[in-house]
């Protein structure tokens, strides 16, 4: 009888085996029904559009950058105008740029496999867009090893800006070249910016090489000028932004979650930390400038225009005494975020004839279109437009430093490239915040810190450089920053 | 596969036995005690290996040879019996207890009783009474203080809150919660998504279980213990056995009430003598005057203009009435201001008395009520038993509007269909229901975040509650201020966060006995729950789009475990047996969920889809894995006071790579009772047992890791972005494996009168799947791999004692628990340097190499060489460089002190619980620092010429009147003497994380009961009544001891739900709730 037991048990555990090794549905089971393994690039493309200017035009960089240029200024919670910046914003900005790159990288590999030259040309475009915001905030930063931990490098190594800088500008050369083409592959309805409209995607990428190159123009002006020379010599070859109905604004859907991040923070978030600053005011009213009413509100306490010193202490104002952000900047849900204005192209080339070099236009023209482009971005009418021009103090007077300031002043809401240009050209001469957080300089910061997490996690490669800042946010100018005593 | 073969051959062996029979005999075994039968009993005859156990009713049958003498009868805890057979065919005997070696019985693997001294591995059980002695309504924190070694964090008082439990440490860089198992069948301790950010804690799955249905709860520590129960148990297993039927025939009904209510008790600290607003102190005042003379005629007036006034909505409108701060003007001195719920006289909002409200906090908290109400039915007749459970619990909670209701039927049932084939069934189902849990965490949605942290102490809170319903003047709801936040009331009342949740589990089984010594059981349990949320916002929140916002989800869960196995007993001579153990397992997981949301709608506060304004949201995740298993053990028993025991268990997972879908893992124990061995006086050493373990326990990863799959967003303009994945897949993964190592010894002395238990464990964890951080700069977050090693070794403690003895007066006994644990990041992953566990507010809790799992790291003081805080020109201490070390969250040792007494029909017991050593970052501490409502932003100084004024009055110099124990100095090494403004020292916080660290250690007075019990002789005259108890219990009674680092006062026992990123954080705790109730039990 227990032999028959013993057969019985040994056949059964035979079976529990059999069954319990049975793995043929494994993988099937182990697959994903919710997640795809290959999406179409727009709607990747799409995303990195999204994502960039939700991370970069917020206020959290934008708005505080804005701050650094002395365009805005913080009037409750005032840390970030003081230079106390929150670790958070700065690991998920530096973690932005690299994630949006790694997606844009990705429709590149797609759209080069299917012959796709139109979307890879964008994604190509939109990527040395994010490169040059990159190093104008960091400097040097990971480039060549960057985004390849598919290639097992996750330690990468950093780059200096000087090397940066000249792969950003061949990209948007190689990005014009792809556009020149004429390919017929539409880039679908994931382009949120210029809605399938190839020519301004071109556009926008030869004006992103004249910013560039104006931007090396002290450091290295042999490559400024024949960049520059080489794109306004040949117009065909290479259009630019040549409107305003050009600008490359990424307009928002207005839907939420998609609305622009200036009103989301303010109607949304219900915050109210911002004014405008009294640098950009003062001078907006010595200017008698249109703008001022488009870029401010009139205080709720007296009606006064009155902006903010960046970074002052909260106990030397009142803050129904300050000016907040002009609403199409601020109550629009679908309002804008504007990476490259037609005005900054015009400011370009006045800058370039000034300097000597041909931009196919005078100085003095490029500059009074530049201020044309930017009053009548806002809707300024001819009349008004006419009356600021003939100012004494607007009538073009032969210096780099008046197309300087007229410049900042048409930067609004672009933090990064106020902040950028006042750091190249000095103009206007700010001061720092009376309560900075850090003391001895006498600038607002030279860039934005680096990132605590990259101190951690990349700690060898970062040590060099991380090594040259001083306070977190000075130290080592950037290359193209030719100022001298400055601290 | 050899190893399988190499399993069989084993077992194969152990079948290998040849005998004959010839008569049968029967009986029945009884306790002496009190008549009732003996289940489980075996019997044997004596010089041979023939036995058998006694079934349900305590009846054997056993065939022996014709020349048979005499039969054996054992069971633990009594004393053997011998009988000489003679010409009888039937035996009926009476055991009596063994007082001497009171062995008890625990619960192993599989659910096979075994006595505890066989065991080699440490294992602590709790009776079902002494849980529900003091009953929370959460098991996990039921057990709090009562094991060593388990470290229990219950989530502060929210209703029906989840517990965080880890045994041993933290091994893993995921998971660390045991596996809960019921009646032998996994049941998921799902816990909700509640984190340091925000969010609501909706309950761990364990706090389904009602533990007055619950019989006992094992823990099995190591994964020693555990091996047996596969990838599952490698954090320890927590074995629940729920009641079954009685196992004399009868019936019986017990009927517990009780009724307990909830306050908040641990309320932080706050200050009382300036309100809301900024720049309100008379330092600043003073300041203002001397370089503005005149300007203001006194502090009144500069008060209500450069301080505090308040206008239509407190929107930023009037004075710094946007302010959510309390540094404004000085109360109680007679100013007079506008405030929120001053009278507005022709449209002029008046001044009205600026006056403290010191309650205004603890006012806006309720009593609590659990009414908890059950019945049990018993029933047990030849053919079976039968257990009904139903219970009731109606909970409200201490915060206002806030409740859960809870329903369980739980059925189980034992039908002996034949003398060899059982079959059972027990199946629970339980319902909770919620219309409000209170939000938690940095949100909106929790009231602290608001009223407990960035607050006006002037804020009166009854025109608040009285007032919500309404709208101010201007159309903003009646609030105190509409910048940041809404009136508390209106957060609770209208912004809800529902539940409902059905959850079913159980198991049908089914028992052959195909010998004496083998039984082969099936088993197929399920663990189903379906969980429905909702939460509303409605129109006009602080912060919600137009219309209010709604955001509703439905999970599904269905998880089957099949298991075959064979058991056997095989008594091979009087000196040797084996038990053995031989199976299967198949296991298949069902999870779905889908979210729908609406972030502004277009009809206010019409909570449905269809009334979207915009695109709606969705979230749909569906996951589906498998294992199969098949595992072995064998226990080998030599004369009772030797044991060895083998287990081994492969698996097979769908969630690996197919080259590493199959892993194998073994364990192997051994227990030596030195006291049978040597037999020592009794009354000296009645006891003594070293016992020894070593175990590996492997674990696979979740579902879909291995693909490179992309995430969509929600459609913009009608598009759907997506993006790669945030975490680099692995291609390559492979299981994780632990091993653990343990020795112990066990004493009992003076007649059991004394105890002691003492562990020692060693577990390393290897090649965890984990997401480590890696530069964002390669593209990725994170990337999964097998990396990392972390070890926890540890010593566990118990000791206990009858103080006092004595039959009829007064019984004393003492329980104490103590555990140690030494935990240690080995390595991680080549040469990465951390591991982040979780972060706010730029502090960070990493794990590091050469380190234990938990550092706390941030920003702190910027110190000389010499350790000295160094303050800049401006007087404020300034913040260091790059982020440092600030503490560990891991605590140095815990503990539990139980004593309870008896005299007569009376008991009474408390428990004293405690932790010591590890740091949190508390945000109220730190915030509330920065909002000037804590209690030390208004404190008197004691500096020479102007003692006893307030800080804010004649301001503060750093290293004197804050920071006293350190030492401050200037740049120039000199020591600080600069007078700052205490607005500007606390606002300076926000640059110094570390001035939220507090040392969390504890003492809490955790469980007070005291109990009558009818007499017997009462009860005779009842007729029915068999038991009735009436007791007074008390939870959470006090908060004996806290750290001084904790001057904010709050609960320092604080965790966000269940999982790793909550540790070491607290952000605005809900105060922790003191129950105070009475309980009555009847059996009839």
């Amino acid at each position: 009888m227990i032999k028959q037991f013993k057969s019985k048990i040994i056949v059964a555990f035979s079976l529990i085996l059999a069954l319990a090794s049975c793995t043929k549905d494994f993988e099937t089971i182990n697959v994903d029904p919710n997640k795809p393994t290959s999406v179409p690039s727009t709607n990747t493309l799409g995303y990195a559009l999204y994502d960039f200017t939700n991370g970069f035009y917020d206020m959290w960089i934008d708005a505080n950058e804005s701050s650094y240029a002395n365009q805005l200024g913080k009037i409750q919670y005032v840390d970030e105008s003081r230079y106390a910046f929150r670790e958070g914003v700065i690991n998920d900005a530096f973690a932005t740029v690299y994630r949006d790159l790694q997606n844009l990288k990705q429709v590149q590999k797609d759209a080069l496999a299917n012959k796709k030259v139109n979307m890879q040309a964008a994604a190509l475009t939109y990527s040395a867009f994010i490169w040059q915001i990159a190093t104008d905030t960091w400097r040097d930063i990971p480039f060549t090893d960057a985004i390849n931990a598919e290639g097992s490098v996750i330690s990468p190594k950093y780059d200096t800006q000087e090397t940066i800088y000249p792969a950003v500008m061949k990209m948007l050369a190689d990005a014009n070249d792809l556009f020149a083409q004429k390919a017929t592959d539409k880039l679908g309805a994931g382009d949120f910016l210029f809605n399938g409209d190839v020519t301004l995607w071109q556009k926008f990428a030869n004006s992103l090489r004249l910013r560039m190159a104006i931007r090396i123009s002290n450091i290295d002006p042999t490559t400024s000028k024949k960049v520059i020379e080489e794109i306004l010599g040949n117009p065909t070859k290479y259009p630019v932004i040549s409107s305003n109905s050009d600008n490359a604004f990424f307009t928002w859907s207005g839907a939420s979650p998609y609305q622009e991040p200036f009103y989301e923070d303010a109607h949304v978030s219900a915050r109210d930390d911002h004014g405008v600053c009294s640098v950009l005011i003062d001078q907006l009213k010595a200017f008698n400038d249109p703008r001022l009413s488009i870029y401010a509100k009139p205080a709720t306490n007296d009606g006064v225009y009155r902006g903010v010193i960046a970074g002052a202490h909260q106990s030397t104002f009142d803050i129904s005494d300050i000016s907040r952000i002009g609403a199409i900047f601020r109550d629009n849900p679908a309002g804008f975020s504007p990476y490259m204005r037609y005005s900054e192209v015009l400011f370009i080339k006045a800058e370039a004839a000034q300097r000597g070099w041909n931009a196919g236009i005078t100085a003095k023209d490029a500059y009074t279109a530049a201020i044309t482009a930017s009053l009548e971005e806002y809707g300024i009418d001819a009349v008004a437009i006419s009356t600021y021009l003939a100012q004494s103090t607007i009538v073009y007077n032969n210096t780099l430093n008046q197309i300087y300031l007229q410049k900042w002043i048409s930067l609004f809401k672009q933090g990064h490239e106020a902040w950028a240009e006042t750091r190249r050209t000095d103009v206007p001469k700010l001061g720092v915040a009376p309560t900075s957080l850090y003391l001895g300089h006498n600038r607002p910061p030279f860039r934005e810190p680096y990132p605590t997490n990259e101190y951690s996690l990349n700690a060898e490669n970062i040590k060099p450089y991380w090594d040259k800042v001083t306070d977190r946010l000075w130290g080592q100018q950037m290359w193209w920053d030719t100022r001298t005593g400055v601290k | 596969m050899k190893k399988i073969l190499l399993l069989i051959a084993v077992f194969a062996i152990g079948l290998n036995l040849v005998w004959a029979q010839t008569k049968e005999i029967t009986g029945k075994v009884v306790s002496t005690d009190d008549g009732a039968t003996v289940p489980g009993a075996s019997v044997s005859l004596k010089g041979t290996t023939l036995g058998t156990i006694t079934d349900m009713d305590g009846m054997y049958r056993l065939k022996v040879p014709q020349d048979a003498k005499t039969l054996v009868f054992t069971f633990v805890g009594m004393k053997a019996q011998e009988v000489q057979i003679n010409n009888q065919s039937v035996i009926n005997v009476s055991l009596s207890s063994d007082n001497i070696s009171v062995d008890e019985v625990v619960v192993t693997a599989l659910g096979i009783t075994r006595e505890k001294k066989a065991l080699g591995y440490a294992s602590q059980d709790v009776s079902g009474e002494k849980l529900t002695r003091a009953k929370d309504q959460n098991i996990v924190n039921s057990l709090s203080g009562k094991i060593a070694g388990v470290q229990i964090t219950s989530a502060t008082g929210a209703v029906g809150g989840s517990s965080r439990i880890t045994i041993r440490g933290n091994s893993s860089f995921g998971n660390n919660e045991p596996l809960f198992i019921v009646d032998g069948v996994p049941v998921s301790n799902y816990s909700s998504s509640v984190s340091p950010g925000g969010g609501v804690d909706y309950g761990n799955g364990a706090s389904d279980l009602d533990p007055t249905n619950i019989e006992s709860v094992t823990v099995l520590k190591g994964a020693n213990a555990a091996a047996l129960y596969g990838m599952l148990a490698a954090n320890g297993v927590i074995l629940i056995t729920t009641k079954k039927g009685s196992k004399s025939k009868g019936f019986g009904i017990s009927v517990n009430s009780s009724v307990t209510f909830d306050n908040a008790y641990i309320i932080p600290n706050y200050q009382n003598k300036y309100g809301q607003g900024y720049n309100g102190e008379e330092y600043r005042f003073n300041a203002y005057q001397t370089a503005n003379p005149g300007k203001y005629a006194n502090y009144q007036e500069y008060s209500a203009k450069k301080s505090f006034s308040y206008k239509n909505g407190g929107m930023g409108g009037g004075v710094y009435d946007g302010m959510d701060e309390s540094f404004g003007p000085r109360l109680d001195i007679g100013l007079k201001l506008p405030q929120f719920d001053s009278p507005i006289v022709n449209g002029v909002r008046q001044a009205t008395d600026w006056i403290s409200q010191p309650n205004n906090v603890k006012d806006f908290f309720v009593t609590g009520v659990t009414l908890d109400n059950s019945v049990t039915l018993d029933g047990a007749t030849e053919k079976g038993s039968n257990h009904l459970f139903l219970s009731r619990q109606d909970i409200t909670g201490a915060v206002p509007n806030t409740d859960l209701t809870r329903n369980t039927v739980s059925l189980s049932s034992t039908t002996n269909i034949s003398k060899r084939l059982t079959a059972g069934a027990i199946v629970t189902y339980t319902q909770s229901k919620s219309d409000n849990l209170p939000g938690q965490g940095y949100t909106a949605n929790n009231v602290m975040q608001s009223i407990g942290g960035w607050f006006g102490r002037q804020v009166n809170m009854t025109s608040l509650k009285n007032n919500w319903k309404t709208d101010n003047a201007d159309g903003n709801p009646y609030n105190w201020n509409s910048n940041f936040h809404n009136n508390p009331y209106w957060t609770l009342y209208k912004n809800t966060n529902s539940q409902q949740k059905d959850h079913v589990y159980g198991n049908f089984n089914i028992n052959y006995k195909i010998a004496d010594w083998i039984s082969l059981t099936g088993r197929v349990g399920t663990d189903w729950y379906h969980i429905f949320k909702k939460s509303v916002t409605a129109d006009r929140s602080n912060g919600v789009r137009p219309g209010g916002a709604f955001n509703q989800s439905q999970a599904y869960k269905q998880e089957t475990n099949a298991d075959l196995f064979f058991v056997l007993n095989k008594k091979i001579n009087d000196d040797f047996s084996v038990n053995g153990t031989l199976g299967a397992n198949y296991r298949d997981y069902n999870y779905h969920y889908t979210k729908i949301a609406a972030l502004s709608l277009t009809v206010p506060d019409l909570f449905t889809i269809g009334n979207v304004n915009g695109n709606p949201s969705t979230e749909q995740v569906d996951t589906r894995f498998r294992s199969n298993s098949v595992y072995a053990s064998a226990s080998f028993d030599y004369k009772k006071w030797l044991y060895l025991d083998l287990t081994a268990r492969n698996d097979w997972s769908s969630t690996l790579p197919s080259n590493n879908w199959s892993f194998f893992y073994p364990s192997a124990t051994i227990s030596w009772i030195a006291s049978d061995v040597f037999k020592f006086d009794p009354n000296i050493v009645s006891f003594a047992k070293l016992r020894a373990s070593w175990a590996q326990v492997g674990n696979a990863t979740d579902a879909y890791q291995l693909a490179m799959a992309y995430t969509s967003l929600d459609p913009y303009n009608g598009t759907t972005p997506f993006r790669l994945p945030l975490t680099l897949p692995a291609l390559n993964l492979k299981p994780e494996a632990i091993t653990s190592t343990e020795v112990g010894a066990e004493l009992k002395f003076m007649k059991n009168r004394f105890g002691f238990n003492v562990t020692y464990y060693d577990k390393v964890a290897k090649d965890q799947i984990m997401d480590v951080d890696i530069s964002d700069a390669s593209g990725y977050d994170k990337m999964k791999i097998n990396a990392g090693e972390i070890e926890n070794k540890g010593i566990e403690l118990e000791l206990q004692g009858q103080i006092l003895k004595s039959d009829k007066g007064l019984n004393w006994n003492v329980a104490v628990n103590w555990a140690k644990n030494k935990n240690q990041v080995n390595k991680l992953y080549s040469d990465l340097k951390k591991y982040q566990i979780g972060n706010a507010w730029g502090i960070t809790i990493e794990a590091i190499p050469g380190e234990s799992f938990g550092v706390i790291r941030g920003v702190g003081f910027n110190t000389d060489a010499k350790g000295n805080i160094i303050v800049g020109e401006d007087g404020i201490p300034q913040a260091s460089a790059t982020p440092m070390d600030l503490g560990n969250v891991m605590p140095k040792w815990t503990g539990g002190i139980n004593n309870s007494f008896e005299w007569r029909n009376f008991n009474a017991s408390f428990l004293i619980d405690m932790r010591w050593g590890g740091s949190i970052f508390s945000v109220t501490d730190w915030f509330g620092a920065m909002s000037g409502v804590s209690e030390e932003t208004a404190q008197m100084t004691s500096r020479t010429g102007v003692e006893g004024k307030n800080i804010r009055e004649v301001g503060l110099v750093v290293g004197k009147d804050v920071l006293k124990d350190k030492t401050v100095v200037k740049a120039d090494g000199t020591a600080n003497d600069i007078v700052v403004s205490a607005q500007d020292y606390y606002e300076s916080y926000w640059n110094i994380p570390q001035q939220g660290i507090i040392d969390a250690s504890f003492i809490k007075f955790r469980e007070l009961t005291f109990g009558y019990s009818v007499p017997h002789s009462i009860l005779k005259k009842t007729k029915i009544l068999q038991s009735a108890n009436i007791s007074f219990v008390g939870r959470n009674l006090a908060l004996l001891w806290t750290h001084k680092s904790n001057d904010i006062g709050i609960d320092p026992e604080t965790a966000f739900g269940t999982t790793n990123s909550g540790m070491g954080i607290e952000q605005y705790q809900l105060p922790a709730t003191r129950s105070l109730g009475f309980k009555v039990s009847l059996t009839f």
